[in-house]
């Protein structure tokens, strides 16, 4: 019996072991063609520079990010401040890699819940189709007549300033889009053959959503969450920026902009910084969901 | 013979199923489209006998597709039942028809034989020969364990599709089309296996194609439909050398034969209605050579055709 | 009709090849065929021995990749591959005209079968008066033609669609017709009616055609004069009671082997293995790897089409024979 037991967990670390290798492997041949996109690996490059920075702020930044200079007001760049310092004395440099934190973490949190709920909805949608499957889309429809940002200014406006707050109301839309990507991918896989094979079977319908279709149906999810990011980095820039996004004592770089551009003739560092960290870090990241597109989209690749 | 030979493996009784569209507003109103109901499957009466393969022929749209599909139980039937060992439970396995889309691109053969075992309760630790064994059997190797679909060609893709089926020890197998899609030098490589497979283990098949070449190879016995109801059906050789049915004897002179010298051809007019409104009275009145006024205002009945038990014909010339 | 000794199409040394991220693709290697006036070839084959690649190549119709590397195509004595696209285009709707596998992707489904019928024939230069659009599709059979030219092309089933295509491509008065796979998305009672027209039309036009199918019960019912392809190369060429009766290649045979007969207790032969993979340089015989009568010398060297009375076979079998033992080699080849 206790052989038996052994025996089992045996194979199980076995066949553990094998997917493990399996998943590496496929992980492996995805890495190596997206080292053939140069655009995508400058990228990946800029993405984790930004991202390094952000984790080990505290250690690579040369002053705490609050700290005021009230003589230093308006360094320009150079000297004591390597960017400068702003009209409270504090260090720039210092305010960007902190307000990387926040920008790359909206970014993460929010994709990830989106994805999560839009594809799980989706998921079970599509499959079961239905009054549930009716609700959904008329409700996404609903949702998808707002524009993003006056939706995300209104849900900010009622639930007030704060890091979740932000989280939730950028979710609370978010979602809508990988819904309909899931959907989608369901309503064109399920009606494939192996489906059927796998219902002739028996296997459930949590079986057949979880592991028939939902592996054919998450490349795109992976995609598109991707190409997202950098639009909730820019929209978290931009509530921060109209002073309804994160409370003003947490660096953002959207408030760092709002802050500076009162000054921004005379100056000009004030602004420009956070807003090329900006941009930078979101072009990085929709190059690498591009790459990713090239690589994980079959209707792109030549076989 | 004994007793059990007399209950039929698998039975239809008065098997139907209809699709229902129900179109949205917008294409009621603007487009004046109605609700429509196609008559798939629309009352058949089948039996399929343990170690026996039926065949089931007929052309695009004529519903064999579906009737197999209720039969394994991929589609609850609208009306009638499917009794399987003489209960109403579905049972039987599937070996489907395009070997590109039957297989999940994202399963190894590992997972996708896997899957299948696990649902049949083989413990963990004996998959992996219990798979082998599989693959082994349909003419693959061990080696093939960890590889992809894609890396198949369709042939080698359908013997994995077979062995998927086998691996659930099924008695029963509808097989819809099932080398079809594959050129002619593989095709004879399927049909010896599965001819072969019951040999062994006296698996029953339902064989669904178009093929009359292979129909007539494969089966026992044949039932041919037309627009959701079958015609005609009898022992092969019967049905062949002497159909009975209009739309049979049409369907055998159409085929194209190897060598054989052109043959006095029985043209059909005109295509198949379609199944939304079928023709009433006899479904095949409106293309039949020999139609009489009886033919659309009565449904034929089955009637025996003399001397040969087994062979029936839905057919009013011959009431 | 008898067919003429003139050749409407001859096809010389055809080498044609798809660039692909792995290498090229030798799709078509080294093909000579012709079709004479009121013919009826069939080029029969399996998917992927070249056979679509061939019949494409003629109307310089080849898709992306694929590019003729090789050899010349003559089309009523005029070297098409010489030909600018305009006057390829013209050559398309003159003395040539091509029926394919599926209408409904050749017909625009948004513009009423009338409408893309005129067009056709304005492209080709004819008069497309309302009453010659009716003829050409009494012509092909279709019940109440006035009706259907006001259609679209999906309220038309498969087959009268074709039949459509076929109309199409009969306005012009074609000396040849190309057919690639005209019949395979059909059911077998509407195959046999597109058949009997294209036969009709063979017969009382003296119209010659090039079928190109993957069904040898087809060719067999409806050719003169058949040509076996297998990997790119023509393996066995002849007229089709000889070709069947007596192949000679043992790829005819295997494929014939192969095909269900109507005949209880006859088992298939199937051959073994798989296609083969033309991305690769093949120094021999191409099928060798699955040939149940391979003998050493077939895996280097490469046989060329030998001529024994009238038919044509690529097999070193036959090679070292004299020309009078051929009777011996064709009973040897019945085995």
């Amino acid at each position: 019996m206790i052989r038996g037991v052994s025996a089992r967990a045996g194979v199980r670390r076995k066949l553990f072991l094998l997917r493990l290798s399996l998943w590496a492997e496929n992980a492996k041949t995805t890495l190596k063609r997206l080292r053939r996109n140069k655009a995508a690996v400058l990228g990946a490059l800029v993405v984790s520079v930004i991202a390094l920075s952000a984790i080990f702020a505290e250690a690579i930044a040369p002053y705490p990010p609050d700290e005021m200079n009230l003589s230093d007001r308006f360094s320009p760049p150079g000297g004591k401040y390597i960017l400068g310092a702003d009209h409270l004395g504090r260090d720039v440099l210092s305010r960007v890699l902190h307000g990387a934190r926040v920008s790359i973490l909206v970014g993460i949190i929010t994709v990830t819940i989106s994805v999560a709920t839009g594809g799980a909805l989706g998921l079970l949608a599509g499959y079961y189709g239905g009054w549930f499957d009716a609700f959904m889309s008329r409700l996404t429809e609903v949702l998808l007549a707002f524009p993003y940002l006056i939706f995300a200014i209104g849900a900010m406006a009622m639930l007030g300033p704060g890091f979740w707050n932000l989280v939730w109301a950028l979710c609370f839309k978010g979602w809508v889009e990988f819904f309909r990507l899931a959907r989608a991918g369901v309503l064109s896989e399920k009606t494939k053959e192996y489906v059927e094979a796998a219902k002739v079977l028996g296997r459930s319908d949590f079986e057949i959503m979880g592991s028939e279709i939902l592996p054919n149906i998450v490349n795109p999810l992976v995609v598109v969450g991707t190409l997202r990011m950098g639009t909730m980095m820019v929209m978290e820039a931009s509530l921060s920026f109209l002073g309804i996004g994160i409370p003003p004592r947490i660096p953002t770089w959207g408030s760092m902009i709002q802050d500076g551009y009162r000054f921004i003739l005379n100056a000009w560092w004030l602004s420009t910084f956070p807003g090329l960290v900006l941009v930078a870090l979101v072009l990085s990241v929709n190059l690498v969901g591009e790459g990713l597109r090239e690589v994980l989209d079959p209707d792109l690749q030549t076989f | 013979m004994s007793m059990r030979d007399n209950v039929p493996l698998v039975q239809t009784v008065g098997l139907r199923r209809y699709f229902f569209s129900k179109p949205g507003f917008l294409a009621r109103t603007l487009a004046g489209q109605r609700e429509r109901t196609t008559k798939a499957v629309d009352g058949v009466d089948l039996f399929i006998h343990e170690g026996e393969t039926l065949g089931l022929v007929g052309e695009s749209g004529c519903g064999k597709s579906t009737l197999g599909r209720v039969i394994v139980g991929l589609y609850p039937p609208t009306a009638g039942q499917v009794l399987y060992e003489g209960r109403a439970e579905p049972g039987g396995q599937m070996i489907f028809q395009n070997p590109y889309a039957s297989l999940n691109p994202r399963h190894t053969v590992r997972q996708i034989l896997g899957f299948c075992l696990e649902k049949r309760g083989v413990p963990l630790e004996d998959r992996e020969s219990e798979s082998v064994r599989l693959l082994e059997r349909v003419g693959l190797t061990a080696l093939h364990l960890d590889q992809y679909p894609r890396q198949f060609s369709g042939g080698q893709r359908q013997r994995i599709g077979v062995a998927r089926a086998l691996a659930m020890r099924p008695r029963f197998i509808v097989a819809d089309e099932p080398v079809s899609a594959l050129d002619v030098s593989v095709q004879a490589q399927i049909l010896n296996l599965l001819e072969g497979l019951q040999e062994e283990t006296g698996v029953s098949f339902l064989l669904i194609s178009h093929d009359l070449a292979v129909v007539h190879h494969m089966s026992h016995r044949v039932a041919v439909m037309y627009l959701g109801k079958i015609v005609e059906t009898g022992r092969t050789e019967s049905l062949f050398e002497n159909p009975a049915h209009p739309y049979t004897q049409a369907l055998l002179s159409a085929i194209p034969r190897l060598g054989k010298t052109k043959s006095a051809r029985i043209r059909l007019q005109g295509t198949v209605p379609s199944a939304v409104d079928p023709p009433p009275g006899c479904r095949f009145q409106t293309r039949c050579p020999h139609k009489m006024d009886v033919c659309v205002e009565m449904e034929p009945r089955p009637v025996g055709v003399k001397g040969d038990p087994g062979h029936v014909v839905w057919c009013h010339l011959r009431a | 009709m008898a067919a003429g000794n003139n050749e409407v199409l001859s096809i010389q040394g055809l080498e044609v090849s798809y660039q692909t991220d792995r290498g090229p693709v030798r799709a078509v290697r080294g093909v000579d065929l012709s079709v004479r006036e009121g013919e009826i070839l069939g080029l029969v084959g399996e998917s992927g021995c070249g056979k679509s690649a061939t019949l494409l190549a003629v109307m310089g119709l080849l898709p992306f990749p694929g590019k003729v590397v090789g050899g010349n195509v003559r089309v009523n004595g005029l070297d098409v591959l010489k030909l600018s696209k305009k006057e390829l285009r013209s050559l398309r709707g003159s003395t040539v005209a091509m029926v394919f596998q599926d209408p409904m992707s050749t017909l625009n489904p948004a513009h009423k079968i009338g409408a893309q019928m005129r067009e056709a024939l304005r492209v080709h230069g004819l008069p497309c008066t309302q009453d010659l659009l009716v003829r050409l599709l009494q012509e092909v059979g279709i019940p109440s033609p006035e009706a259907v030219l006001g259609y679209y092309p999906h309220q038309l089933s498969g087959g009268m669609q074709q039949r459509v295509m076929i109309a199409i491509a009969l306005s012009c008065r074609p000396k040849l017709i190309l057919a690639d796979e005209p019949t395979t998305a059909l059911d077998v009672t509407i195959e046999a009616q597109i058949l009997d027209l294209l036969r009709q039309i063979n017969r009382e036009r003296g119209t010659a055609i090039a079928l190109v199918t993957h069904n040898l019960a087809v060719a067999s019912q409806f050719c003169h004069r058949i040509a076996v392809m297998y990997a790119g190369q023509i393996v066995e060429e002849g007229s089709v009671e000889e070709v069947l009766a007596n192949p000679l290649h043992p790829y005819t045979q295997g494929l014939i082997g192969c095909i269900p007969r109507f005949q209880k207790g006859v088992p298939l032969t199937p051959i073994p293995g798989q296609v083969a993979d033309l991305s690769e340089n093949l120094e021999g015989c191409a099928f060798y790897p699955r040939c149940a009568k391979r003998e050493p010398v077939c895996e280097k060297t490469l046989q060329d089409l030998l001529d024994t009375g009238g038919r044509l076979v690529r097999c070193q079998r036959y090679g070292y024979l004299e020309y009078a033992e051929t009777a011996a080699a064709q009973d040897w080849g019945n085995e």
